[in-house]
């Protein structure tokens, strides 16, 4: 039933993941978590910044690296973004990040492979591949039926592939 | 009257204690770094940091008074980095400053590590007011409008990585060491040559900063001589970086200081040491006849002292925390202060 | 300032004692073994907040002040990371500054300590044999912080160190440390003993031995007796060398 295949979703500018980011903020509810892992400059960032946006966050949303876990107030949903990059399973265990997994708002995980045991069973994770330039391209994996049913319903649209 | 206050600062990777008088006069700066540490792990490691920090804090504490010279009954406050910074390690600092101020009785003064860089400049430094400070560490960069002491109004920042954080993310794609700074600097200093690259200005009127585009910009420059199995000159590299980023600072920078007729242009955080930086800042301002101050390398980089310094602002209006004071990973700086 | 630790009269004197390694926080003043007064708050994550404030309305409650103390007691852990911190660096910062001495006790032990106290108050479980204590904390992903105390009519002693364990195999290490023995064993499992029901119940059946299971809080008062029975010189700590008891190396140190 969980099973996990792979979408696709090919941007050949920032405007394109972009508009990934609004249809996946679109669906959004308290309690997602989408993880975002990829190479240094893939647009980790960049594409966190774009769904921020859509979520209704007017302040500037900038890398969480030298603090970790940045916590913003978005329209309706508050956004926690975090990078654990430098995390070991144990303080990651110790920042209490299961209170922000399964609590009342949105978490974008950047570098989640790091801590992939602790993450919650169900996410949808984005892999970003840089391909030069703008162009990324987005291998799209959900987890859990709800995820499943997103990416179908993103499918069906014609958003991915 | 002497004020003298005991600052402990653990926002990141330095435990430091430092005894300030009347927020301009250093009696003792004791800095403990992890650097050695951390190098090893190429970045800090919040969990190692906060360790070194309980094992070093009271023998650091103990130091610092040794040099001051003084005793603990000549104190007149306790100030400690409240945040931003590494809640772990923060929170090390904070209890530390706590027991040692109810052990003896003294008031708490809680302090934004920014607060504290910008002021370091009053360290060794008159301040005229109105001032500009351009503020750039590992975590931050902003450019902070000062109108009178203790009013603090961020007119820009980074809209995505911090200077500091570039230049380590830069020298990790060229497989340099950590913390890269230095040596992005110092390659960039002995090159003969750079590789173009872009400058991100933003909007016309905006002082916001962005860096992202310029690390990728170096990715690809890195990944297109990989593919064509070229030998990079990684100084060219750095130099072409280095310009870059001073060129966007410096500009920025020198546009605020005009636009809100400061008087004076502070710099101010770790990133200060970088030696490309402070040369284009001084050649700069000194034809434009702007006052710059910088302060020494060692009030640059995180330091009790500059904490001492910030704290004095809120010994004048009395403005003392109390003992359930929270650690905060983000504290905003435009309210850290009341201002009359 | 002078620093430098001086012995005060031992035989009578005031002692601050505390704990932060679970989710409570835990205070408490002794006068020599007996207790003044002990406050307990379910803390969660705001130890760093509230340690302060509470020894400060204790000592208060006791109409103490803080250079009134003769010495401190914390529980260097092992638990929470963060938590454990608070309490090590509040008591070795305090007894450094007011220039007394400090004790370092087993969160764990203190934690065995206090369920014998309980049980031989109430007269639960007391059937003349050894009892083996075994303090259990959540430290997740199946793991506890643990340790087996052996309590005996007239003292006790570790038998197997503080130390993260799986739960799984812990239990199976208990039974095989069971199987071992010449004498019979009362055993009694405190702390998080609710979220590893499963795991004791095992343990029950392979042993065919009923375990005795307590839910019991953290009370300083138990680091505080634990503290008082070592008052002798030698095991006065250093404070700048008082660090936690964290049981295991940071990850990032051990994958180095």
């Amino acid at each position: 039933m969980n099973q996990a295949s792979s979408f696709r979703f090919h941007a050949l500018s920032e405007k394109d993941t972009k508009r990934l980011a609004h249809e996946i903020a679109k669906n959004v509810q308290a309690g997602n978590v989408i993880t975002l892992d990829g190479d240094l400059g893939a647009g980790k960032t960049t594409f966190s910044q774009a769904f921020a946006k859509e979520i209704g966050i007017t302040e500037i949303v900038n890398s969480p690296t030298f603090v970790l876990i940045k916590e913003y107030q978005g329209q309706e949903l508050p956004l926690y973004h975090m990078d654990v990059y430098r995390l070991s399973i144990e303080e990651a265990d110790e920042l209490g990040l299961d209170e922000y997994f399964y609590g009342n708002g949105v978490c974008l995980v950047e570098w989640s492979s790091k801590i992939t045991e602790l993450l919650p069973e169900h996410r949808l994770e984005l892999y970003i591949t840089h391909l030069g330039d703008q162009e990324r391209n987005f291998e799209i994996t959900p987890k859990g039926d709800i995820y499943i049913q997103w990416c179908e319903k993103l499918k069906n649209s014609g958003v991915i592939s | 009257m002497t004020i003298t206050i005991l600052a402990v600062e653990t926002s990141c990777d330095e435990t430091s204690v430092s005894i300030v008088q009347n927020g301009k006069k250093v009696c003792s700066n004791v800095v403990s770094s992890q650097m050695e540490t951390h190098e090893k792990f190429g970045g800090v490691v919040p969990e190692i940091a906060s360790r070194k920090h309980v094992e070093t804090i009271t023998l650091i504490m103990e130091e610092a008074i040794k040099q001051a010279n003084i005793d603990a009954k000549d104190l007149s406050a306790v100030a400690v980095t409240q945040g931003p910074g590494l809640v772990g390690s923060l929170i090390v600092g904070m209890v530390a400053a706590k027991a040692f101020a109810c052990a003896l009785d003294l008031p708490l003064i809680g302090v934004h590590h920014i607060a504290g860089h910008i002021y370091a400049n009053q360290l060794v430094h008159d301040l005229e007011y109105p001032l500009m400070s351009l503020v750039v560490s590992g975590g931050h960069t902003e450019l902070v409008y000062m109108e009178a002491p203790g009013s603090f109004k961020i007119i820009g920042q980074t809209r995505d990585d911090a200077v500091g954080e570039a230049y380590d993310k830069v020298a990790r794609a060229l497989g340099l060491p950590y913390p890269g700074g230095p040596y992005v600097d110092k390659l960039a200093q002995e090159s003969d040559a750079e590789i173009k690259l872009p400058r991100a200005w933003l909007e016309a009127n905006s002082y916001d900063f962005s860096f992202s585009g310029l690390k990728s910009a170096v990715l690809s420059v890195v990944n297109q001589a990989k593919m064509k199995r070229e030998v990079l000159n990684k100084a060219h590299v750095a130099l072409g970086f280095q310009n870059s980023v001073i060129d966007v600072l410096v500009e920025k920078s020198l546009r605020a200081v005009r636009q809100f007729n400061a008087k004076q242009l502070l710099l101010a955080g770790g990133v200060a040491a970088n030696k490309g930086l402070r040369q284009a800042l001084q050649t700069r301002c000194e034809k434009e006849g702007i006052p710059l101050l910088i302060p020494p390398l060692d009030l640059c980089t995180d330091n009790a002292a500059m904490i001492g310094a910030a704290a004095f602002l809120k010994w004048e209006k009395q403005d003392f925390s109390s003992m359930d004071l929270k650690s905060e990973a983000r504290l905003p700086l435009e309210n850290w202060i009341t201002v009359d | 300032m002078k620093i430098g630790q001086t012995l005060n009269h031992l035989s009578n004197n005031f002692m601050l004692c505390m704990d932060t390694s679970t989710s409570d926080l835990t205070v408490a003043v002794l006068q020599n073994d007996q207790c003044l007064k002990e406050i307990r708050v379910k803390a969660e994550r705001s130890h760093s907040i509230q340690l302060i404030p509470c020894i400060q309305k204790l000592l208060s409650d006791v109409d103490l002040k803080m250079r009134d103390l003769n010495c401190i007691a914390a529980g260097q852990g092992p638990g929470s990371y963060t938590g454990v911190r608070i309490a090590v660096t509040v008591a070795k910062t305090l007894a450094w500054t007011l220039h007394i001495p400090l004790f370092g006790v087993s969160s764990l032990e203190g934690l065995s300590y206090g369920i014998n106290r309980e049980m031989k108050l109430n007269e639960l479980g007391s059937n003349g044999l050894d009892n083996w204590i075994i303090p259990i904390l959540n430290a997740r992903r199946g793991q506890v912080y643990t340790a087996l105390y052996e309590f005996k009519e007239n003292g006790h002693e570790n038998r197997l160190p503080d130390g993260i364990r799986l739960m799984e195999t812990w239990v199976q290490q208990i039974h095989e440390y069971l199987e071992s023995q010449s004498s019979s064993k009362q055993i009694t499992f405190v702390g998080d003993v609710e979220q590893f029901k499963a795991e004791i119940s095992r343990l029950e059946q392979v042993s065919g031995q009923k375990m005795n299971c307590y839910e019991k809080h953290m009370n300083a008062y138990d680091i505080g007796l634990l503290a008082f029975k070592q008052r002798d010189r030698s095991k006065i700590k250093e404070p700048h060398h008082f660090i936690p008891n964290y049981t295991q190396l940071a990850e990032a140190e051990k994958n180095l």
